[in-house]
């Protein structure tokens, strides 16, 4: 049975570096996402993560409630990254540049949607982004997007709607998405 | 735009934001010794003493007023005895209690209710020996069910058309040896709670203890209290849902004439009480051999499973499980997969989904728990082992599983790549007897 993270932050703060092991993997992925919102660049973002982890494990013995672990984390994780901003002054970065030329036309198309909405990405108010990384990069459910920014599930599910209304009106407008057509195939399971 | 369908599809912003980060512990450790340094106990006992030093000076009057508090808390509080609750759960060799179902039923033309009730009376032995006496709102004993849950093997009597079946789905789906309130200790030990208030037995007083179920459809309704006799100390009884949704006592049309006749049921909540640990229950109780003139109804057989069933199951579980196969056989003992299944699905993520579709899938052909079935009906018996605690998804050198087909004498193991090979039982990694 998988240790609460409670148990884990006890036995961590007396040597079992495993128990942190366990945490560093239990968390990583959405303290990425965190980082990732804010500073727009997959590998800056790791490189905050992993100041993020450096610094909880120093301070691990400080934390008076482990329940909070995750809210704690992504305190820590904000702080950095924005630190991490204000000592770059620089633009954000695009992920993926676009493709050069147009020998290829279907290629170049979705990897312009797919940068156009990268960009778009980037326009959110920071509190959007952050959900839009954690549900869409870090595959977190509502209830743990919720329990870590100390929402609702539900109120989480309306800030997601509304980041993807605005994703959709912005995409609209540069004419790049119409809506209704998915090329994905909706498989439903279990028909037996 | 309200439309769902008009919004970004979940896969386009999944392909433009790519995959998530994979962690790589090893590597972040040797780039920073020094923290890992602080996961110590010398700097931890000296910082937690640095910090209750700074509170009692700067906050001398409250930790005052605290301590007082707390003084004359913890003689009526649970919380310094929940070992002795833990340990009695944990010890007990057999126990006995009631549980009553309340319902509420709505006339033909809509336009009255009422409260009907149905009790069972449990009776457990150690390790695992259940059994049910379940009694309708006439208090007429209509079905009473035997499990075996070591073995596998159940037995239900109908007792009002003198019939029984072999092998119905059993009393205890996730049982795990540590007994029926086994789950309660996993509650009081690792999840959070919350001291409520006291509530007034026949026999004596019991504090409440709440603790929130993550994730139902119906958040008002998503508490479980405890009743702990706060003199013995011993879990006495537990309401679902807690107090603040649910109380027999003042439930409005309680005492509301019953109908014969209705137009629907729903279900209010359900008490299970006179918990008794080391209670004095004969073996008998539990023979598995239908009363005299009972008549055998075959049962349906579930679906058979098959390896691919199996793999499926593991796939999918590991990949919830952060690519790593379940840490026992009955994969609900994981937390991650607990909580996973007990997400709404309208919240389930992706992977969860996925999950409760395989899940769903297996449960409709009567396989609720796939390997539990696999290896009672399809495996030699004693040969099923599990062994994939901590195995990553893709390990092509590390076994999840293995076992000998009904009827045959080669090993199959399944191995942490999801590839099926026969093997050799001198190869596998735990002698086979």
């Amino acid at each position: 049975m998988q240790r609460s993270d409670q148990l884990l932050v006890e036995a961590a703060c007396n040597g079992d570096i495993e128990s942190f092991r366990e945490l560093y993997e239990r968390h990583y992925s959405r303290i990425v996402a965190i980082a990732r919102s804010h500073l727009h660049d997959q590998h800056l973002a790791e490189d905050a993560a992993q100041e993020t982890f450096a610094v909880a494990c120093q301070k691990l013995s400080t934390l008076t409630n482990a329940d909070r672990l995750p809210q704690w984390l992504r305190v820590i994780c904000r702080r950095i990254s924005h630190r991490m901003l204000r000592s770059s002054r620089r633009a954000a970065p695009l992920d993926h540049d676009p493709p050069q030329n147009n020998e290829s036309a279907d290629l170049s198309e979705h990897e312009d949607n797919k940068a156009r909405l990268q960009q778009a990405v980037t326009r959110l108010s920071a509190s959007q982004r952050e959900i839009i990384y954690l549900r869409y990069y870090s595959d977190q459910s509502y209830q743990q997007i919720a329990d870590l920014l100390g929402l609702t599930a539900k109120a989480v599910h309306g800030r997601l709607q509304r980041a993807r209304r605005e994703l959709t009106r912005q995409m609209k407008k540069s004419g790049q998405h119409n809506p209704g057509e998915s090329t994905s195939m909706n498989i439903e399971p279990g028909a037996s | 735009m309200n439309n769902t369908h008009d919004l970004l599809p979940d896969e386009q912003l999944n392909d433009a934001l790519g995959p998530a980060a994979v962690p790589d512990f090893d590597r972040w450790q040797a780039e920073h010794p020094d923290a890992v340094a602080y996961l110590n106990p010398v700097v931890t006992e000296l910082t937690r003493r640095k910090r209750k030093r700074w509170i009692r000076m700067t906050n001398a009057v409250v930790a005052a007023t605290i301590l007082v508090a707390l003084a004359s808390w913890w003689i009526a509080s649970p919380e310094s005895s929940f070992a002795e609750t833990v340990e009695a759960i944990a010890n007990a060799r057999s126990a006995t209690w009631t549980i009553t179902s309340y319902e509420r039923a709505h006339s033909k033309d809509g336009k009255r209710t009422w409260v009907r009730t149905s009790r069972g009376e449990f009776l457990y032995r150690h390790p695992g020996l259940f059994r049910l006496n379940s009694y309708d709102h006439k208090g007429q004993l209509t079905k009473v069910e035997i499990e075996d849950a070591v073995n596998h093997k159940s037995m239900t009597w109908n007792m009002l058309n003198k019939t029984y079946q072999n092998a119905t789905p059993g009393l205890q789906v996730a049982f795990d040896g540590r007994g029926p309130f086994g789950w309660v200790n996993e509650v009081l030990s690792k999840r959070t709670i919350e001291l409520v208030g006291k509530r007034t037995l026949k026999d004596g007083e019991a504090s409440v203890i709440r603790y929130r179920r993550p994730a139902m459809r119906d958040p008002e309704r998503n508490s479980l209290d405890f009743w702990i006799d706060v003199q013995t100390k011993r879990l006495v009884g537990i309401s679902d849902p807690g107090a603040n949704a649910f109380d027999p006592e003042t439930l409005p049309d309680r005492n509301h004439p019953a109908e014969e006749e209705f137009s629907k049921m729903s279900i209010i909540g359900s008490v299970n009480e006179n918990i008794v640990f080391d209670a004095n229950v004969d073996p008998a109780e539990f023979t598995l051999k239908a009363p005299e003139g009972f008549k055998l109804v075959e049962a349906a057989q579930p679906a058979a499973i098959t390896e691919a069933d199996l793999v499926e199951w593991y796939r999918v579980v590991a990949k919830v499980n952060n690519n790593t196969f379940a840490d026992s056989l009955r994969a609900t003992d994981t937390e991650r997969i607990w909580t996973a299944l007990r997400t709404e699905p309208a919240e389930r993520n992706k992977l969860e989904k996925e999950l409760g579709d395989v899940w769903l899938k297996n449960f409709k052909k009567g396989n609720q728990n796939l390997t539990l079935g696999f290896r009672s009906r399809h495996t030699e018996e004693g040969s099923f082992r599990y062994v994939g605690k901590g195995v990553k998804l893709g390990d092509d050198t590390r076994i999840v599983c293995w076992y000998r087909l009904k009827e045959t004498d080669k090993y199959r193991a399944i191995y942490g790549d999801l590839s099926i090979r026969d093997v050799d039982e001198n190869d596998l990694p735990i002698a086979v007897e």
